[in-house]
C-alpha cells in the first residue's frame, strides 16, 4: 500500500531558475527516439537534460528539496505542543484526498504527452495546457469543499483531545489541495515534455520562500510581533505552496510559448480544448478510479490506527514521515524518470510497428543494427 | 532501426538496478542505527521513538519491494494505463480489503495492534511486487505473441 501524501503531493516537486537555453531544442518534434539512438555520442546524450541520466539528476534535485526542508525545518521551527503533531497529520490526510485528484488525469500524461513520436509539439503543448487547466479547476473545487467540511473532517481523522484547535489548521491546509493540483499537473506535463527543470524551479522557489518565511514568522528567533503557532505554520505553508506552484505555472507557460514562437506555428492548436481533454480522459478515468479505491482503503485503515491512541498514531505518523521523506527521494526520482522514458519508447515503438495496427507484435531482439546498450534509453 | 520489447522496458530496468543499490544500504543503516534517533528527533518523545523503531525493524525491508514494484509498474502506467489500474486494483482487493475487513471483526488492542498492522502494511508491499511482476510477464507475453489489442493513438498528428 502506498501511504503517500503530504510528503508526496503537498510538498512534492521543486527547483531553481534555469535560463532559457532549453528552448533551443527540438525543432523537429517527431521521431526523436530514433534520431538519438543513432547519435554516435550517445554516452554524452545520456547525461544531457533530455537523456535518462540528466533527467534523473534534475528529478533527484526536485524531490530532495522538499524532503530536506521537512527534515531540517525541525531545527528552527519553534516547538509547539507535541500533541499537535496529530493535528499536523490532518494535513497528511487532506493530502490523501488531493492525491486522488493528482493521480487521475496527470498520470495519463506519461502515456499521452510523453508520446513524442506520434504527436506534434503543438498537440503535446495543447494536451499539457488542457491538463493543467482542468486540474486547477478541480483543485479549487476540492479546496472549497474542505473549508466547508472542516468539522466533519476533524471528527474522523484527529484525536478528540486536540480536535477543536485543529479546525483553523485544517481550513488553512485545505488550500494545499489547489496548490498541489497545479504543481502536480505542471510537473507531470513538463516531465513528459522533457523539461524536468520546471518541477525543479517549483521545488526551489518553495524551498527558498519556506526558509525565508519560517525565519520571519515561526523560527525560534522570529519577528517579535507575531506569536508563532501551528496555525501560523499552516498559513506559511499555504503561502509557500501557492507562490511556488504559480511560479512553476508561469515558467511553464513562458517556455512553451517561446518554443512555439521559434517554430512559428499558430497558437490555436496549443490551447486547452475539449478534444484534448477527451484524449486524456480515457486513460485518466482508469488511473483516477484506481487511486480513489486505493486511497479509500488506506483512509479506512488509518482511522483504525488513530483509534489505537496518540502514541501509536504519532509513531505511525513519524514512521511515515521518515519513510516517505528523504529515504524515498531516489525511488520517486527514478520512477518519474522511468515513466517519461518508457512513455517515449512506447510511442516510438508504436510508430515503428504502425499506429493503425490493432494487434502489433513486438520482437525481443533487433534484427539488424547493433547499438550500445545505453543508446536506446538516452533520449 | 527496428525497436524491440527490450527497448521499451530498459528505462524501468535501469531504475530498478539503481533503486536496489540505494535502498538496500539505506534500509540496513536505518534499521540498525538511524530509525530510533531520527524518530526521537522528529517526535521529541522516547516512547514514540521506541514504537517507531520497532515498526521500522519489522517492516522497513518491505519497502525495498515497494521501490522495485514502483519502477516495474512504470512500464504498465506509461504503456497501458488500463492494465496498470487493473493490476493495482486487483492487488488491493486481494490483500488490503480482506485484511481491512478482518481487522474490523476482531477487537485489537494497542498492545497487539502492530502485529496485525505490520502484516497488513508490509505484506501489501511484498504482495503487490509479486503481482506486478506476474502482470508484467503477461504483458510481455501478449505483446510478443501479438495478442494484445492496442487502442488507437487518438488525435495523433
Amino acid at each position: 500500500m502506498r501511504p503517500t501524501s503530504l510528503q508526496l503531493s503537498a510538498y512534492s516537486d521543486n527547483m531553481s531558475p534555469k535560463p532559457f537555453h532549453d528552448i533551443a531544442e527540438s525543432p523537429v518534434p517527431t521521431d526523436e527516439g530514433h534520431d538519438v539512438a543513432q547519435d554516435p555520442d550517445s554516452a554524452l546524450s545520456f547525461w544531457r537534460r533530455r537523456g535518462y541520466g540528466g533527467t534523473l539528476l534534475f528529478n533527484i534535485a526536485a524531490f530532495i528539496l522538499p524532503a530536506l526542508y521537512a527534515t531540517l525545518s525541525k531545527y528552527w521551527v519553534a516547538s509547539f505542543d507535541s500533541s499537535m503533531v496529530a493535528t499536523t497529520d490532518a494535513y497528511t490526510y487532506i493530502g490523501v484526498f488531493a492525491e486522488v485528484l493528482n493521480e487521475g488525469l496527470p498520470r495519463a500524461a506519461w502515456n499521452i504527452i510523453a508520446d513524442r513520436s506520434n504527436r506534434s509539439l503543438m498537440a503535446r503543448h495543447g494536451l499539457s495546457h488542457t491538463l493543467v487547466a482542468i486540474q486547477c479547476i478541480l483543485g479549487l473545487i476540492m479546496s472549497i469543499a474542505f473549508v466547508g467540511a472542516a468539522h466533519q473532517f476533524a471528527n474522523v481523522f484527529v484525536p478528540e483531545k486536540v480536535r477543536d484547535v485543529s479546525i483553523t489548521y485544517i481550513r488553512s491546509a485545505a488550500f494545499s489541495a489547489l496548490s498541489s493540483a497545479i504543481e502536480v499537473a505542471v510537473a507531470a506535463a513538463t516531465r513528459s515534455l522533457d523539461k524536468p527543470d520546471v518541477p525543479l524551479l517549483i521545488s526551489s522557489v518553495k524551498f527558498a520562500v519556506n526558509i525565508i518565511l519560517d525565519m520571519m514568522l515561526i523560527s525560534r528567533f522570529h519577528i517579535p510581533q507575531v506569536a508563532p503557532s501551528v496555525n501560523t505554520q499552516a498559513a506559511t505553508q499555504l503561502a509557500c505552496n501557492m507562490v511556488a506552484s504559480l511560479a512553476g505555472l508561469v515558467y511553464f507557460l513562458v517556455i512553451t510559448r517561446r518554443e512555439r514562437r521559434r517554430e512559428g506555428t499558430a497558437q490555436e492548436s496549443s490551447r486547452p480544448s475539449v478534444s484534448h481533454l477527451l484524449v486524456l480522459a480515457r486513460p485518466g478515468f482508469f488511473t483516477f478510479t484506481e487511486s480513489a479505491i486505493r486511497n479509500a482503503l488506506y483512509l479506512w485503515l488509518i482511522s483504525g490506527v488513530v483509534a489505537m491512541g496518540p502514541d501509536y498514531a504519532t509513531a505511525w505518523g513519524v514512521f511515515s514521515t521518515i519513510r516517505w521523506g528523504l529515504i524515498m527521494v531516489p525511488v520517486q526520482a527514478l520512477e518519474a524518470t522511468s515513466l517519461a522514458f518508457v512513455g517515449h519508447a512506447w510511442g516510438a515503438w508504436r510508430k515503428d510497428v504502425g499506429v493503425l495496427v490493432h494487434r502489433p507484435r513486438a520482437s525481443l531482439r533487433q534484427l539488424r543494427g547493433s547499438f550500445p546498450w545505453i543508446s536506446n534509453i538516452c533520449a | 532501426m527496428k525497436l524491440t520489447l527490450t527497448d521499451i522496458i530498459k528505462p524501468a530496468l535501469l531504475s530498478c538496478i539503481v533503486a536496489l543499490g540505494i535502498e538496500v544500504p539505506l534500509c540496513l543503516f536505518m534499521s540498525f542505527y538511524g530509525a530510533e534517533r531520527f524518530a526521537l528527533y522528529l517526535s521529541a518523545s522516547s516512547d514514540v521513538a521506541k514504537i517507531t523503531a520497532k515498526m521500522w525493524r519489522s517492516i522497513d525491508w518491505c519497502y525495498i519491494f515497494y521501490a522495485l514494484s514502483t519502477q516495474l509498474a512504470t512500464i504498465l502506467l506509461a504503456t497501458r494505463p488500463r492494465w496498470y489500474s487493473y493490476q493495482s486494483l486487483v492487488s488491493n482487493l486481494l490483500w488490503v480489503l480482506p485484511w481491512a475487513i478482518a481487522l474490523n471483526q476482531v477487537t485489537i488492542e494497542p498492545e497487539n495492534a502492530w502485529t496485525y498492522h505490520s502484516i497488513l502494511f508490509g505484506g501489501s508491499l511484498v504482495f503487490s511486487f509479486v503481482y506486478v511482476l506476474l502482470v508484467e510477464l503477461i504483458w510481455a507475453w501478449t505483446l510478443l505473441k501479438g495478442k494484445m489489442r492496442l487502442p488507437p493513438v487518438l488525435n495523433a498528428s
